[in-house]
């Protein structure tokens, strides 16, 4: 292989305790271009279906792409997969910092994890070299002290590690990259817990061989001079995600919010909140609009990390949280436990639901505080991660313990699909590629996989057109997906945003809107060459991109969760509020649909998936 | 070259850059200017390598580099 790739794997057998690192097969690569690809291509080659999650026999499979390490902006992702307890779906998780660079700086492209450890361990690997470490003292212990403790015995190395949810199983847990970026949500850290795996480690001294070294220059140069003429620089530079907070705040607000509820959630989480905590922001490598923070609480003085202040700003809004201090220190509480705060906002949710609606009183809760407000998830955090009482215990089995438990019901009051709560509600924002696609997902509902233009509000139709098209999409099915009756058949073009999704994940670049919005197909094109020495046409790759989708496609519907599992929540067609929200569902466009139109652009999805890029 | 600590998020952008362009590979370890985590800062040393080429400046994102004159 040339630049970009080293062309190595690491299997880790932790029942052994033994370890080989290997050349894979070329043409992986060359098939699934490399990360996310190569992940999904290799669980094929390393699982059996049916294979319980929490199974020693479930393999869990790290991917870093032929741009991760190297100059090219945002490319720092790390692919996971694994089967996840929380849906049963074969997931690729997407996390960042510096796992994914160390990996490739230590000469592995991906780590293959089989096998149970006899006892809580470490695995730390240096330069291809690996250790398998005693680790019961760091058993029990929160994923912020975890990472400090290993930083400071390996400086320079990067470290995901696992908090108290993910050893005691909880589905909704997830772990945490450098303490600050999350991988896995559905139960990653779950499923690495079963293997009495704490923490990984990786510290790479070496580099990532670049074919055209000068090209790959000029190509970074065009992006940061494009980068200084973005109109949004500076406030993304000074705030983070929190600096588009227009765009999100009318999403965050509960249903038929007033303008003076807008003023206020401003001022409790907007930007002058945000910058009352921030105390610096901290960079992925190669990253050129830092999102994560390091956060200063004023009444402890105690320094956490956020993964994103939006996301405290997001469960702050949600559960009306006093200000924007109580609801960083929750959501560093969550991040520290190793729990999806996405999930357990929504189990929260659910118990308020219920309590509105006269299912559940105050003594059914056994003594959570069924109120809005910071107490409700902290007090569930704890008991899901410690399985105490019936709801935690129930709720640390995910959506079907928490069914079970109340009956199935109540699913009309949450939103989920395959057994995974929905991010975005479609009656609120419209429904896009990434509202749509939370029903196609193979995995469930995730917050990355199908990002496209219609993250932005209000764009018109001409534009979205002409965004779509710098996603490699061609020109048939541009008229294909800017059609009637709709105007844009969001089930068309959602297919051509998990492709896009795919290909930066199998490279390595980061999807976010932040971040992707600099790129276009042939810019990708051209680092992919630049980077490996390997020249492709735009449609040749995007076809590939396409069949690492395919693949995933495939590796869930051998475990029964094929296009039969495509079902939306039956609450997007329920007018009434939910989790303060309701209202008609709509497109991005505005159209109304009704429950036949979206089984149509379901229909419409498949039908573009099953069709070449052109 | 001054480091305006301040300002840098620790993205390596400047070490990757530097060992691109000296030594045709993105290495950390092979870059004439090194990152130290220090607390919530970072710092940045020199190695005796370095040229002052001055393009760990004119890549950082964050104008955290200056050449100096």
């Amino acid at each position: 292989m040339r630049g970009g790739y080293t062309g190595r794997l690491m299997v880790v057998d932790l029942t052994r305790g033994e370890a080989s690192v290997e050349d894979y097969r070329e043409d992986f690569a060359a098939d699934y271009l490399g990360g996310f690809g190569v992940n999904n291509r290799l669980f094929l080659e390393y699982s059996s279906p049916g294979t319980d999650a929490l199974s020693p026999q479930n393999p869990v499979i790290f991917g870093a792409g032929p741009l991760v390490g190297t100059l090219v902006p945002g490319a720092s992702r790390v692919m996971a997969n694994a089967r996840l307890p929380l849906t049963g779906a074969v997931a690729s998780a997407s996390g960042s910092m510096g796992l994914g660079a160390n990996m490739k700086w230590s000469g592995l492209d991906h780590v293959v994890l089989v096998g149970r450890a006899p006892a809580p361990t470490l695995l730390y690997i240096e330069d291809g070299r690996v250790d398998l470490l005693p680790a019961a003292s760091l058993w029990g212990t929160g994923i912020l002290e975890t990472t400090r403790s290993l930083r400071a015995a390996y400086p320079g190395a990067s470290v995901m590690a696992i908090g108290p949810a993910g050893e005691s199983g909880a589905h909704s847990s997830l772990a945490m990259i450098d303490a600050c970026a999350t991988l896995g949500r559905g139960g990653l850290a779950a499923v690495l817990g079963s293997k009495n795996l704490k923490a990984l480690v990786v510290k790479g001294g070496g580099g990532v061989a670049i074919a055209d070294p000068g090209r790959v220059q000029e190509l970074v140069k065009g992006l940061h001079q494009r980068l200084e003429n973005f109109d949004m620089r500076e406030a993304a530079a000074e705030l983070g995600m929190i600096g588009a907070w227009p765009m999100y705040a009318s999403q965050l607000l509960p249903y038929g919010a007033s303008e003076e509820d807008l003023r206020e959630l401003t001022e409790r989480f907007g930007p002058r909140a945000y910058l009352e905590l921030k105390k610096c922001r901290i960079s992925c490598p190669s990253c050129f609009l830092a999102d994560k923070d390091e956060l200063l609480l004023p009444s402890t003085g105690e320094s956490v990390y956020s993964t994103s202040f939006l996301n405290a700003a997001i469960i702050g809004c949600a559960l009306l949280m006093r200000d924007a201090e109580e609801a960083a220190s929750t959501l560093a509480l969550l991040d520290d436990l190793g729990l999806d705060f996405m999930t357990l906002s929504w189990q929260a949710a659910f118990l308020l639901e219920l309590r509105e609606h006269g299912f559940i009183t105050e003594e059914d809760a056994e003594g959570i505080p069924l109120a809005r407000g910071a107490a409700i998830l902290r007090e569930l955090a704890l008991r899901v991660t410690e399985r105490r009482g019936e709801i935690g215990e129930a709720f640390a089995r995910g959506w079907r313990g928490a069914l079970e438990l109340f009956g199935e019901d109540k699913r009309r009051y949450t939103m989920l699909v395959r057994d995974q709560d929905c991010l975005y509600d479609p009656r609120v924002s419209g429904l896009g590629t990434m509202e749509f696609e939370q029903v196609v997902s193979p995995r469930g509902p995730t917050s990355a996989s199908a990002g496209s233009a219609t993250y932005v509000p209000g764009l018109p139709e001409e534009r979205l057109c002409r965004l779509t098209a710098r996603m490699g999409v061609g020109e048939q099915a541009l008229g294909r997906i800017f059609s009637p009756p709709w105007g844009m058949n969001v089930g068309r073009l959602t297919r051509y945003s998990e492709d896009w999704f795919s290909l930066f994940s199998s490279l390595g670049i980061c999807n976010r809107y932040q971040i992707n919005r600099f790129y276009h197909a042939e810019l990708v094109r051209d680092l992919y060459a630049a980077v490996t020495g390997v020249e492709l046409e735009v449609g040749e790759m995007m076809d590939k991109a396409a069949a690492a989708w395919g693949l995933y496609r495939e590796l869930n519907a051998r475990e029964g969760l094929g296009s039969e599992a495509d079902v939306p929540p039956e609450a997007w067609f329920d007018e009434q509020p939910l989790w303060g929200r309701g209202g008609h569902l709509r497109d991005y466009l505005g159209n109304e649909l009704t429950r036949e139109d979206i089984l149509t652009l379901i229909g419409d999805y498949h039908d573009e998936r099953g069709r070449k890029h052109g | 070259m001054i480091h305006v600590s301040e300002k840098c998020t620790g993205c390596l952008t400047c070490a990757l850059v530097c060992s691109l362009s000296h030594h045709e590979q993105c290495s950390p370890s092979l870059a004439y200017v090194r990152l130290h985590a220090d607390g919530s800062r970072w710092r940045a040393e020199f190695t005796p390598d370095c040229d002052e080429c001055g393009r760990c400046a004119r890549y950082c994102p964050y104008g955290a580099l200056e050449k100096e004159n």
